[in-house]
């Protein structure tokens, strides 16, 4: 029996060690990854890399362009994916109704980004006749991240206590405007945190962009034109690369990139505790 | 009903067809997708031969008189009939009159006979790639040529014998389709990804779940979500600068571009998929399992590993077909590691291409039937998707009813 317990206690322990040691190993990758790029792009990102136009100095029409494709794609999506999260979570009550929604969400969440740039070039592109441009992508760019956006907000209206809705609608209003007045302001930290994730999303997305955007190297003059985001210049600098200066600018692009994914991702860290903490002090 | 009820009315049933826009966009993309897939397998290329001739000003075909400046320019060619027994095309080359007699049998087995060059008339004839025959004259100046395209137009290519079950990809000049090589690609990859990685993902799962010193899994969380936002054509260049050179090295391989890279970043990319959904999964399960457990003498970790772990069973392989399915429609990190070439891989360090790779690779420059067969690889993908989510449903049915 003594035995039997001391065996037992030597696999805890080894399993124990194991899967601790697959914690750090998944950390120690995740650092190892920043700081590689990170160490060897910092020298690259200079005042001159960010802001020169000429594409064979900087990533300044990189940056437009990404710039363009994020807030025409949250143009659109934003308001489309903050009613629907409103109507699922405040007027749907046909359960069979509700599970279509669902599905067609959860079914969209779950196609492969290359899908989304078929289709993009396809319906925006060929169809109607936009071409390789800012304006197709977004497009593009607005349906892949309508998911992000309804299943955020709807966390954050469900974080909204009931007991707001009642206290609003009780002193006489309509439900539409408890919902403007009363929920979407509660709501409103939640929703800036799906902004900002439907942001990351967009400017990490390659793929689509790669289709619908195009590879154009200039400055976009309007966002009916081709252009190359930052995603996408990263790719071409080390498919094109010719000498140490290519991997140079690789480098420090990534590092955009990388130091931009974690200024989100704190931001988003942040507003979620912050939010909690209040929202838990209210109920 | 007052005004302020209409309005109330109004906004709701404007908010429901809102709403029906991610609906109206799933079935636009599996329209446009599969209609645009679907072209190659029911179509010809083009409905008839076309004759394209270059150098030559104005000839006649079969009696009758072609020009070419009376073309309309965006078609610079002639359509031939289907079956003709003999097409006659005279013309006059430096001078001297030229017969060039052909015939024409679409309906042939073999593509290569399917036009007879009967009579050339001191003409060259040539077939630089499949479909397509050239018969081409001397000009005056050296080095100058003129003469005929005669392009016949393919068949619908057969799904499972031409394209799925296919070897060989020549989309341009043998205008073969045959993706086997990618499926199998992006079946190994995904499955030496899933190997490695679904184990490291729920061991760590489990560590955050039941574990992990408080302080501490604040920590790993905030790096499983930032390991989340990496995009990939990031992790494809960490690929490409560390991991190609690594297996580079201890492979001995000519490159280190192919399948054991795309493995490990695939693998690496699926991770917080794994981790965050297994961890909420086990955080769901009751705590009177623990307890139970607990009471009856088990220890902590067998608590953990035989009664939580099995508990939250289909939350798991939730995970773990997620994870699954983001590395099937992985795109770029693969395309900048695995080498793309394609072929059925033999060795870890052979070069492999994905399907969503072909499609990426390809699409800026496919015209005609390898663009439409570009799509039909989307739909092969889409299918695949389509499995896997249909498993999570399945499963989520289970979810529910355990509960």
């Amino acid at each position: 029996m003594r035995g039997n317990i001391k065996s037992r206690k030597a696999k805890d322990g080894a399993l124990y060690a194991l899967m601790a040691t697959a914690t750090f190993f998944i950390l120690a990758i995740l650092g190892f990854i920043i700081a590689f790029i990170v160490i060897k792009g910092i020298p690259g990102l200079t005042w001159e890399f960010i802001t020169s136009p000429d594409w064979h100095v900087g990533v300044w029409p990189m940056l437009l362009t990404t710039i363009y494709v994020v807030i025409v794609s949250l143009v659109v999506a934003l308001p489309i994916g903050i009613i629907t999260a409103v109507y699922l979570n405040e007027y749907a009550k046909n359960p069979k109704l509700i599970r279509a929604l669902r599905l067609a969400i959860e079914t969209l969440a779950g196609i492969p980004s290359i899908i989304f740039g078929l289709f993009g070039l396809l319906v925006f592109c060929r169809f109607f006749g936009f071409g390789q441009s800012i304006i197709a992508g977004a497009f593009t760019l607005s349906i892949m991240i309508l998911p992000v956006v309804i299943t955020s907000t709807e966390e954050a209206l469900k974080t909204v206590p009931m007991s707001f809705r009642e206290g609003s609608l009780a002193l006489g209003t309509t439900k539409i405007q408890t919902i403007r007045k009363v929920v979407l302001p509660s709501a409103m930290p939640g929703i800036i945190t799906a902004v900002i994730l439907a942001i990351g999303r967009v400017v990490g997305e390659s793929a689509p962009v790669l289709l619908t955007v195009g590879i154009a190297k200039n400055v976009p003059k309007s966002i009916m034109d081709s252009g190359r985001t930052l995603t996408i210049h990263l790719y071409y600098l080390t498919k094109e690369a010719i000498d140490e200066s290519s991997f140079q600018q690789a480098f420090a692009t990534a590092t955009i990139l990388v130091v931009f994914v974690i200024i989100i991702n704190t931001i988003t860290r942040t507003m979620t505790r912050k939010y909690e903490q209040r929202m838990g002090s209210v109920i | 009903m007052g005004r302020k009820q209409v309005i109330d009315k109004i906004f709701k049933n404007f908010f429901l067809a809102v709403s029906f826009a991610s609906v109206l966009a799933l079935i636009a993309i599996i329209v446009f997708v599969f209609a645009q897939g679907a072209i190659p397998f029911f179509t010809w290329t083009a409905k008839s031969t076309h004759l394209i001739p270059y150098g030559i000003d104005e000839f006649k075909l079969n009696g009758e008189t072609v020009r070419i400046a009376d073309l309309p320019s965006n078609a610079k060619y002639i359509e031939l009939e289907r079956q003709c027994d003999g097409c006659d095309i005279e013309f006059r080359n430096k001078g001297e009159a030229v017969t060039l007699t052909f015939k024409i049998d679409l309906d042939e087995d073999i593509v290569a006979d399917r036009v007879k060059i009967i009579e050339t008339g001191g003409g060259e004839v040539d077939y630089p790639e499949e479909f397509v025959y050239e018969v081409s004259y001397k000009g005056a100046i050296a080095g100058q040529k003129s003469g005929f395209f005669i392009a016949i137009p393919q068949g619908p290519t057969k799904f499972f014998k031409e394209f799925l079950f296919a070897k060989d990809w020549h989309p341009v000049y043998k205008k073969q389709y045959g993706i086997l090589t990618m499926v199998i690609a992006t079946l190994l990859s995904t499955f030496g990804a899933v190997i490695i990685g679904v184990p490291l993902g729920l061991l760590t799962a489990v560590y955050l779940a039941e574990f992990v010193p408080k302080g501490l899994g604040k920590y790993v969380r905030a790096g499983v979500d930032l390991l989340a936002g990496i995009p990939s054509v990031v992790y494809g260049f960490f690929g490409l600068m560390m991991v190609v050179p690594l297996v580079k090295n201890m492979s001995g391989a000519p490159a280190g571009n192919g399948l054991l890279a795309a493995i490990f970043i695939l693998a690496v990319m699926m991770l917080p998929t794994v981790i965050s959904i297994t961890e909420t999964s086990l955080r769901a399960v009751p705590r009177a399992y623990r307890e139970g457990s607990l009471a009856l003498g088990a220890t902590k970790m067998q608590t953990s590993w035989k009664v939580v772990f099995p508990a939250a069973k289909s939350g798991i392989m939730a995970s773990i077909i997620l994870g699954t399915s983001r590395a099937v429609g992985e795109t770029m990190a693969v395309i900048m590691v695995a080498g793309n070439s394609p072929q059925i891989p033999t060795k870890l360090s052979d070069g492999i291409r994905t399907l969503t790779a072909t499609i990426a690779l390809e699409m800026g420059y496919a015209q005609g039937r390898q663009n439409h067969i570009l799509f039909s690889v989307g739909i092969v993908l889409f299918i695949m998707i389509l499995i896997l989510n249909s498993v999570i449903l399945v499963l989520k049915k289970h979810m529910t009813e355990e509960s």
